[in-house]
C-alpha cells in the first residue's frame, strides 16, 4: 500500500521540500551537484566559524573542517565551466548557540546562475517557494507582490539618520551611544546588527518581504552596486519575521577577497578563534568564474517552519544536536 | 552589584536595564545570517511590570542585581498587591500584583512561597516547579469517555483557577500543576 505522509508530520517536512526543490530545478534544467562536507580549508568569512576534526592515518594526522556552507565547493564547480547548478548540503556552524530558529547543523540549499544578478534571484526564490506551496496545496503563503525594503530607507525611518553617513566606526559608535547601547569593545558590525535587531527587525512583520541594499562592509563576498559602491548587490528574504534566504551578485575579485581572508585569519589567530589557512581552492575558483553570477543560500528547516507553521526548529529536526 | 555577561543569563535573574531594575523573563541566542552572535531577551520592569524586548551583543557586560529569597506565608490580597509574612520575624511585605502575574491563580492563603526581595522591596515570587491544589469542581459525567487519545476535561481548583486535566481526575483529589504553563502534571 502506498503510504501518504502529510507534510504536517514535522519530521517529513524537510524531505518533502527537498523533493519539490529537485523537481523545480529539474524543470529548469539546472543540474544538482555534490559538494564535500569534509574540507582541508574553508573560506575565512567574518563571523562564520567551522567545526574542526582530525583525520588520523598511518602516515600522520591532518586537520579537517566541516563545511560551513556549500559555497566553496559550488564555486569550484562553477569555475570548472558549469554555468548553473544547485546543491542541498548539511552546513555546520561553530560558536553559535542553538535556539528556536537555529541549530549548529542545518540543511542549506544553495544555487548559482550565470549572467544573472541578485534581482533575478529575488524573482527566482519567490518562484521556488510558491512552487513548493502549490505542490503541497499550502495556502497561507501570500501570492501577491512581496514587498522590498531598502535597508537605508528602514534605517532612516527607524534610526533617524543616513546609513551611508555612519559607515565609519566613529559615526556608528556615536549613533549607538546616543541610542543607549554599550559601545565598549564593540565593532561596527556588532553595533549595526544590534541597532538593526532592536529597532528595525521588530518592524519587519510576518508577510514575506525582501531586505536589500546591505552595506558592502558586512557583505564581503557580494558585488558592490555600480552607482553606490558602498552598498552590496544583496538581498535577504524574510518570512514570519525570520531570515529564510540570502542572495547576492557574486564578488569574484581575487585580490579583494584574499585580503579579507588574510585580515580575518590575523584576527582569529589573535583571539584564538577557529580558522583554516587561506582557502586557496576558493580563491582560485574566483579566478575561474568568468562573467556575472548570482547565488542564493536558503535554510531548509526554516522554510519547513514557515510551511508547517512551526515555532521551534527542533520540531523540524528532532534528531539534530541542539 | 555584580557584573555578569550574556553567557551568565538565566531565566528569572534580575539585572539593570536603562538604569531600572528588570527581570529576565526569557532569552534566546540569535545569529543574524552573516553577523556575530546576539542574545534576545524579554525583560520585565520591576517598576511597571511592563515586558519589553531587548537584544544584547553576545558577551556584553550587564549589572546583575542582588535579590534575596525569603520563605513567606501568603496572607491576603490588599489593594494592588498581595501580603506575605515572614514566619520567623513576622515582617510583612506586599508583592505588587503586576509582578506576580498569572501565578496568583494558584496562590492559596496560609501556604508558604519564596518571595524575592530587592533593596527591602518585594519584587516577585520564585515560581515552584509544581503547586499542589485540590479539585473542587469536576464534571463526573465525562469520566468514562474515550480515554485513548488523552482526552481532557476542565475542572475548577480550590483557588478558583480552571485548568484542563485527564478525564480520570475526580472532585476532591489533589493534583500537581506547573504554574508556569498552567498545565496538569500528575495526581499529588
Amino acid at each position: 500500500m502506498k503510504q501518504q505522509i502529510p507534510m504536517q508530520r514535522s519530521m517529513m517536512a524537510v524531505p518533502k521540500i527537498l523533493g519539490h526543490i529537485r523537481n523545480f530545478f529539474r524543470k529548469k534544467r539546472i543540474p544538482e551537484v555534490i559538494t564535500p562536507l569534509l574540507q582541508s580549508t574553508i573560506p575565512t568569512e567574518p563571523c562564520i566559524y567551522p567545526f574542526t576534526t582530525n583525520w588520523r592515518t598511518i602516515s600522520g594526522e591532518r586537520k579537517l573542517f566541516l563545511a560551513t556552507s556549500p559555497e566553496a565547493g559550488l564555486k569550484q564547480i562553477l569555475a570548472s565551466g558549469i554555468n548553473d547548478c544547485y546543491t542541498v548540503a548539511h552546513a555546520f556552524r561553530n560558536l553559535e548557540s542553538s535556539g528556536d530558529r537555529h541549530l549548529p547543523e542545518f540543511l542549506m540549499l544553495e544555487w548559482y546562475r550565470k549572467n544573472k544578478t541578485y534581482k533575478d534571484s529575488m524573482v527566482e526564490v519567490r518562484e521556488l517557494i510558491l512552487f513548493i506551496a502549490e505542490q503541497e496545496k499550502i495556502t497561507h503563503i501570500p501570492t501577491n507582490t512581496w514587498k522590498t525594503y531598502a535597508l537605508p530607507d528602514l534605517w532612516k525611518q527607524y534610526v533617524g539618520n543616513n546609513l551611508l553617513d555612519v559607515l565609519d566606526e566613529e559615526q556608528m559608535k556615536r549613533t549607538a551611544e546616543k541610542r543607549g547601547y554599550s559601545t565598549q569593545n564593540a565593532s561596527w558590525e556588532q553595533l549595526f546588527h544590534q541597532i538593526f535587531l532592536n529597532e528595525i527587525d521588530t518592524h519587519i512583520g510576518n508577510a514575506p518581504c525582501y531586505l536589500t541594499d546591505f552595506p558592502k562592509k558586512i557583505s564581503p563576498l557580494c558585488a558592490g552596486q555600480k552607482l553606490q559602491p558602498h552598498i552590496a548587490e544583496r538581498f535577504e528574504l524574510y518570512i514570519d519575521g525570520m531570515e529564510i534566504a540570502n542572495g547576492n551578485t557574486e564578488n569574484t575579485n581575487y585580490v579583494e577577497i584574499r585580503k579579507i581572508f588574510l585580515d580575518e585569519e590575523k584576527y582569529r589567530k589573535k583571539h584564538q578563534l577557529p580558522f583554516s589557512s587561506i582557502d586557496q581552492k576558493f580563491l582560485d575558483a574566483l579566478n575561474g568564474m568568468k562573467g556575472t553570477y548570482a547565488g542564493v543560500g536558503m535554510g531548509i528547516e526554516r522554510l519547513a517552519m514557515v510551511f508547517t507553521k512551526t515555532q521551534d526548529i527542533q520540531t523540524i529536526e528532532p534528531l539534530f544536536e541542539k | 552589584m555584580a557584573t555578569i555577561t550574556t553567557g551568565d543569563f538565566k531565566k528569572g535573574i534580575f539585572i539593570t536595564f536603562k538604569d531600572e531594575p528588570h527581570q529576565i523573563v526569557e532569552f534566546q541566542h540569535v545569529n543574524p545570517g552573516k553577523g556575530s552572535a546576539f542574545v534576545r531577551t524579554r525583560l520585565k520592569s520591576l517598576k511597571t511590570g511592563k515586558v519589553q524586548e531587548f537584544t544584547y551583543k553576545s558577551g556584553e557586560s550587564i549589572e546583575e542585581l542582588p535579590v534575596e529569597t525569603h520563605e513567606m506565608q501568603y496572607l491576603y490580597p490588599e489593594g494592588d498587591g498581595y501580603v506575605f509574612m515572614d514566619n520567623r520575624t513576622y515582617d510583612q511585605v506586599t508583592v505588587p500584583s503586576l509582578l506576580i502575574g498569572d501565578f496568583v491563580k494558584y496562590m492559596k492563603a496560609n501556604d508558604t512561597y519564596q518571595v524575592l526581595i530587592h533593596e527591602e522591596e518585594a519584587v516577585g515570587i520564585r515560581l515552584p516547579k509544581k503547586v499542589r491544589l485540590m479539585v473542587t469542581e469536576a464534571d463526573e459525567g465525562g469520566a468514562r469517555g474515550n480515554t485513548v487519545g488523552g482526552a481532557l476535561k476542565s475542572v475548577t481548583l480550590e483557588t478558583g483557577a480552571v485548568i484542563n486535566v485527564p478525564l480520570f481526575i475526580k472532585q476532591g483529589e489533589m493534583i500537581a500543576i506547573d504554574p508556569e504553563t498552567g498545565a496538569y502534571v500528575e495526581r499529588a
